[in-house]
């Protein structure tokens, strides 16, 4: 100790009061633990920091710009934190120590991760989570709340981010002991041409996802001058709209049909209104409200309008007004409930809290765990729970890249045969209706990676099965593409088993192979990061500017792709990420530009998608790869866990809700993590009812 | 004066020529007669950097220089500039720059300029969104703001000279792009202060929904803001101080579109502008249609203030540019791929933008001002990348082409040498001057650059 204690000098200096405790800090990785999760107060830790860790992370070094030796006497608890998140990940994922250092056995690394946890638990409780913006409705809300708040028999305008349109209702498989999809669904992508929307109705631009998150991220939901302008106009234009009528807007004949003669006109519409406000705003309106849109109605019968034309015009001052456009989270205790409604409402419908959710949680009853969960229960039974499967999965998945796939048309003729018309149109819709499948049907979520069977159509099939390259001669060839031309129509997908472990998963498809491909040769890189960043949830950071990308033109056409990317491993500033990207993305390298297995490339070497996950798990290619992730199911489990808990919360993901994470996956184990266990399990979260704690809470 | 039986765009989305409106020119409630016509601003934004040695006369000799990037290349940059004689020296044009030939008499190209880089950010990221920024990376280092991404310059010259305008800015990107590929700070040049965007439109269609507020919307927003406002300020007294402050922003924007209105009314009964359609135009022609949409602004006094990107930093996606290529091509990817004849293919590209720019200065000839001088006799475009060399994503030794005369303030037809390493804030200082602010300093500037003026 006498040795660690003078490597670590610098460790020893005090640390800031936390909650009235003065932490003289050891180190945050070394304080002692107040109560452990063993007796013993973690004594692994000093000597595996000072033997293993100090020599690179010390002061004198900070690789990687990371020291454990000092850190400022007024080091925010937050960077503690980071630092612990940082050790606990690159020991775990075998990351650290690095090649070359003698690694840890498995027992003193899962008890080293073991007491790092713990403490990382004790610094997260001292750090708050930060409050929430005020933030806008985006796009995908914006449209599903004003459809369900009119009843609206279609959309707005074109949602191109929706990729997946379901011509059977399958997602409401019969609830039983085992739900199970049909035999055969009927899909399609419509991207490429959404339907139209209302006449005149033009959208606002599709908001950008934050980077490595989701559309829905609070911080990115401001609101310019003009998206305001665009907000004013779409209020205008939605009632205005020749296709606002009777026949599309459920709420006509409750809201905007003239009231039977003889009634009390001005009554009437003050209770239209204070139902109508009281979803538009996802809360309780006040009576000065109501009074006020009240008199903006009769003002405008007032000026001679018809009662309708009337109503049209305080509906599009409703959707013009602030208490509409901005969700608003809690500020205080008594907020809670119906902030915890408007979230529940957003994650799963993406739209408004309904009227039996606005009750629960008027009632404040909605804070009852059985009540919640029975909640969640009528919500994913409820037809609106498709709005959560055409948001989060192509997200997560980053599967709008697919259809931005542009394969040399040389190298790929048949990704181009119909104009208009992509191959990628078929490709994404294979991991998408997996994701409900494996979610309607409770599937274990490694179901995912190595799916027992799965929905394929008969062009996916021979996409990966039939003819690779179109018949030189005619009519053979003619012949090949009349039958790719009718597949590409077709909307059936069957249900097959998946007897070919290379193919199935939402890794080893053509979509998710296409879009990480250039137009003329696979990018192992993009890969690698799009199994790290989606699989891992480890994104990578950027790489850095000052690195040269792979000078192709000069390259020797003799090499394969993994000889040419050997240089990145070999340049220290390059190793750090790329020994990490670099296997899983050449793991992947049986799959060509458009996902077709191939065995060798085209300068007649062979393919080598042979490599080592976690430095545990060797594999000689994508099927062994996709068994060692199976075989890490835990630590995917966590990584879509983060994702979904990122997208149901709005927000980046804080130190606490690592420890939260726990809690969700201990529970939904015994259902293998079945993608609904793992809702429920955010949304009876801690997390879920923490709003953050604004710095000025009280100051108003 | 009425507008509404007037077309200004042809179908081919050209401009017609549009006899002087006199009650265009009283939008700042000057009587007609009195009205001089204003300086107009545009600045032209080239996403990826130039091929250099194909773009500055004298420096064909040059070998493609290797790839550096950012920090590591703002190390040696002192080593790597390509030294000149400073000075004013005639203008020459290169075979990029040909397309400039009809207009030598009417630009200046203007080389040796650097820009100060902050490390920690993609070049391209910070390339374009700190690009005109008025904060210094030492500044946002002394204010602990991440990137230097402050209040920009069109915006601070909005702040002075929007008053008589509609918009204080208008924001243009060409962005041609369907996969959302890349974070917004490749695709705007413009920002009101550090992480608030003024976003660039890319559509035609809704360039020309923002220029031209149709009635009914108009009618809508007066009958609605008063509610709005009071709803707006029932909702602030529930809230945090933060959030406050972001309804605050809301009530102002309120505010700001119903004073937008007020000029508006004054400006045009209405504009019987033919609507831009949907369809996907060829490359040209799309930037040509948003070039046009900017002038269309520029004349009836909608804006003093614009800027334009004519494409998006990086953006790793192929697209079309018809005529040029048969194929579509990935421009980023093309400039780290210069090495034998790759330089070729991308000049192209260059040689392209050059065409674009060159219509834009043919456009403000013809266009007459109410005094009968041409739009450009009272404009300055300034066409510029944020990246020196796209073979090194430098941030030294950007190219930079000035055109027009700013009512003769500015002295055109020439190769201005800036001494290697002049700040680029010192040209953004000059052109804030030349649009009549009264400044001293803008962002790290160490003076107005006095070779420029007549």
């Amino acid at each position: 100790m006498a040795d660690i204690r003078n490597q670590g000098r610098a460790l020893l200096r005090g640390m800031p009061a936390v909650e009235g405790t003065i932490v003289i800090a050891l180190t945050i990785l070394l304080a002692s633990p107040r109560s452990g999760p063993g007796a013993e107060p973690g004594p692994i830790l000093p000597p595996l920091v000072a033997g293993k860790c100090l020599g690179c992370h010390g002061d004198g070094d900070a690789s990687g710009g990371i020291t454990f030796e000092s850190l400022p006497p007024d080091a925010p608890i937050g960077e503690q934190a980071r630092l612990l998140g940082l050790a606990i990940d690159a020991i775990d994922s075998g990351a650290m120590p690095p090649d070359g250092e003698p690694s840890l056995d498995a027992a003193t690394r899962s008890e080293a991760i073991r007491w790092l946890q713990h403490r990382l638990g004790e610094v997260a409780q001292g750090i708050a989570t930060p409050s929430l913006p005020l933030q806008r409705l985006n796009r995908f809300l914006y449209n599903n709340t004003v459809r369900d708040l009119f009843r609206l028999s279609r959309d707005l305008f074109p949602l191109p981010e929706k990729l997946l349109t379901r011509y059977d209702p399958y997602l409401l498989a019969l609830p039983g002991p085992s739900p199970r999809l049909p035999e055969v669904v009927h899909v399609a992508c419509h991207a490429l041409e959404p339907s139209p929307g209302l006449e005149g109705v033009k959208p606002y631009p599709k908001d950008l996802r934050a980077e490595h998150g989701f559309d829905n991220q609070a911080d990115e939901l401001t609101l310019s001058p003009l998206l305001l302008d665009t907000f004013l106009r779409l209020a205008h234009s939605i009632v205005e709209s020749p296709d606002f009528t009777p026949d599309t807007v459920g709420i006509w004949g409750e809201f905007f049909a003239a009231p039977a003669e003889g009634s009390d006109r001005e009554a009437e519409i003050r209770g239209r209104l204070k139902r109508f406000l009281r979803i538009a705003f996802r809360g309780p309106v006040e009576a000065e409200t109501v009074d006020r849109y009240s008199a903006f109605a009769l003002s405008k019968l007032a000026q001679g309008l018809a009662f309708p034309d009337a109503m049209k015009k305080t509906a599009a001052a409703a959707l013009s007004s602030p208490r509409f456009l901005y969700r608003v989270t809690a500020t205080g205790h008594e907020d809670m409930p119906l902030a915890l409604a408007s979230r529940l409402s957003a994650f799963l419908w993406g739209s408004c809290p309904d009227e039996e959710l606005l009750e629960l949680a008027e009632r404040g009853a909605i804070l009852h765990p059985d009540v919640l969960d029975r909640t969640v229960t009528r919500m994913l039974a409820d037809p609106r729970i498709e709005r959560f499967l055409d948001t989060f999965p192509s997200q997560w998945m980053q599967l709008e890249n697919a259809l931005a796939a542009t394969p040399d048309p040389i190298l790929a003729r048949d990704f181009h045969l119909v104009p208009g018309t992509p191959a990628s149109l078929q490709m994404v819709l294979e991991p998408l209706v997996l994701f409900d499948t494996v979610f309607v049907e409770e599937r274990a979520l490694t179901e995912l990676i190595a799916p027992s069977s799965h929905y394929q159509s008969e062009f996916l099939r021979s996409w990966y099965q039939g003819v690779q390259t179109p018949p030189a001669a005619e009519p053979d060839r003619a012949a090949h593409d009349e039958s790719l031309r009718r597949h590409l129509r077709s909307r059936e997908f069957r249900r097959v088993p998946c007897d070919d472990p290379r193919f199935g998963g939402i890794i080893t498809n053509a979509a998710v192979a296409s879009m990480t491909s250039g137009p003329k040769r696979t990018h192992p890189v993009a890969r690698g990061v799009w199994i790290v960043d989606v699989i891992f949830n480890d994104p990578p950071s950027p790489p850095p500017a000052d690195v040269p990308p792979l000078a192709e033109d000069a390259a020797d056409p003799s090499l394969t792709i993994r000889e040419h990317f050997a240089a990145h491993r070999e340049h220290p500033s390059c190793a750090g990420c790329h020994t990490k990207l670099d296997p899983v993305g050449f793991a992947l390298e049986n799959y060509d530009i458009t996902g077709r297995w191939r065995d060798g490339y085209a300068n007649g070497r062979d393919v080598d998608a042979s490599g080592t996950l976690f430095r545990r798990h060797a594999f000689d290619g994508a099927v062994g790869f996709k068994g060692a992730i199976v075989a890490e199911q835990e630590r995917f489990a966590r990584a879509f866990t983060a994702h979904l808990l990122r997208f149901a919360l709005g927000r980046d993901l804080v130190p606490a809700d690592r420890l939260v994470i726990d809690g969700i996956l201990s529970r939904s184990a015994r259902q293998g993590h079945a993608i609904k266990a793992l809702i429920r399990g955010v949304v009876q979260s801690e997390s879920f009812r923490d709003f953050g704690q604004s710095p000025d809470a009280d100051a108003r | 004066m009425n507008l509404s039986r007037r077309s200004f765009l042809r179908a081919e989305g050209a401009l017609l020529a549009l006899p002087f409106l006199p009650s265009l020119a009283a939008a700042d409630g000057l009587p007609p007669e009195s009205a001089q016509p204003r300086k107009k601003l545009a600045i032209v934004y080239l996403p990826n950097g130039i091929v250099r040695r194909c773009f500055f006369p004298g420096e064909g000799h040059v070998d493609a220089p290797d790839f550096i990037g950012g920090f590591e290349a703002d190390k040696i940059k002192h080593e790597r500039r390509i030294k000149n004689t400073p000075g004013l020296h005639p203008l020459e044009l290169t075979e990029t720059l040909e397309p400039l030939a009809e207009h030598v008499a009417d630009i200046t190209l203007i080389t040796g300029l650097d820009r100060s880089y902050k490390d920690g950010q993609d070049v391209h990221a910070q390339g374009a969104s700190c690009y005109l920024t008025s904060v210094s990376p030492k500044m946002a280092a002394d204010r602990g703001i991440a990137h230097p991404n402050g209040r920009t310059l069109d915006q601070v010259i909005g702040d002075a000279v929007g008053h008589a305008t509609v918009f204080n800015t208008l924001e243009i990107s060409c962005n041609g792009f369907t996969a959302p590929k890349e974070p917004i700070e490749f695709d705007n040049i413009s920002w009101y202060g550090p992480g608030r965007i003024a976003p660039s439109i890319r559509e035609p269609q809704k360039l020309y929904d923002r220029l031209f507020l149709r009635q009914g919307y108009r009618d809508h927003v007066a009958d609605v803001t008063d509610l709005v406002l009071a709803d707006a300020g029932s909702l602030a007294r529930r809230l945090g101080r933060e959030d406050r402050r972001t309804l605050d922003e809301f009530m102002e924007m309120i505010r700001g579109i119903e004073r937008r209105i007020g000029k508006m009314d004054r400006l045009l009964i209405e504009a019987d502008v033919r609507i831009p359609t949907q369809e996907v135009l060829p490359r040209g022609e799309y930037i040509r249609l948003q070039m046009d949409l900017m002038l269309t602004a520029f004349r009836m006094g909608i804006t003093d203030v614009c800027t334009f990107m004519i494409g998006p930093e990086r953006w790793d996606a192929t697209l079309m540019y018809e005529g040029v290529f048969d194929q579509p091509v990935q421009h980023h990817e093309m400039t780290h791929n210069q090495k034998g004849d790759g330089f070729k293919q991308l000049q192209k590209i260059d040689r392209f933008h050059l065409e674009q720019y060159a219509y834009l200065i043919r456009r403000m000839k013809e266009i007459k001002e109410s005094d009968g001088r041409s739009l450009l006799d009272h404009s300055l475009v300034a066409f510029g990348a944020g990246l020196g060399d796209g073979a090194t994503h430098q941030f030294f030794d950007l190219p930079m082409i000035l055109a027009g005369t700013a009512q003769g303030e500015v002295k055109q037809g020439r190769f201005l040498k800036m001494p290697s390493g002049t700040l680029n804030s010192n040209l953004w200082l000059s052109l804030a001057r030349v649009m009549g602010l009264e400044i001293d300093s803008f962002a790290d500037s160490t003076g107005v650059i006095s070779e420029l003026f007549a």
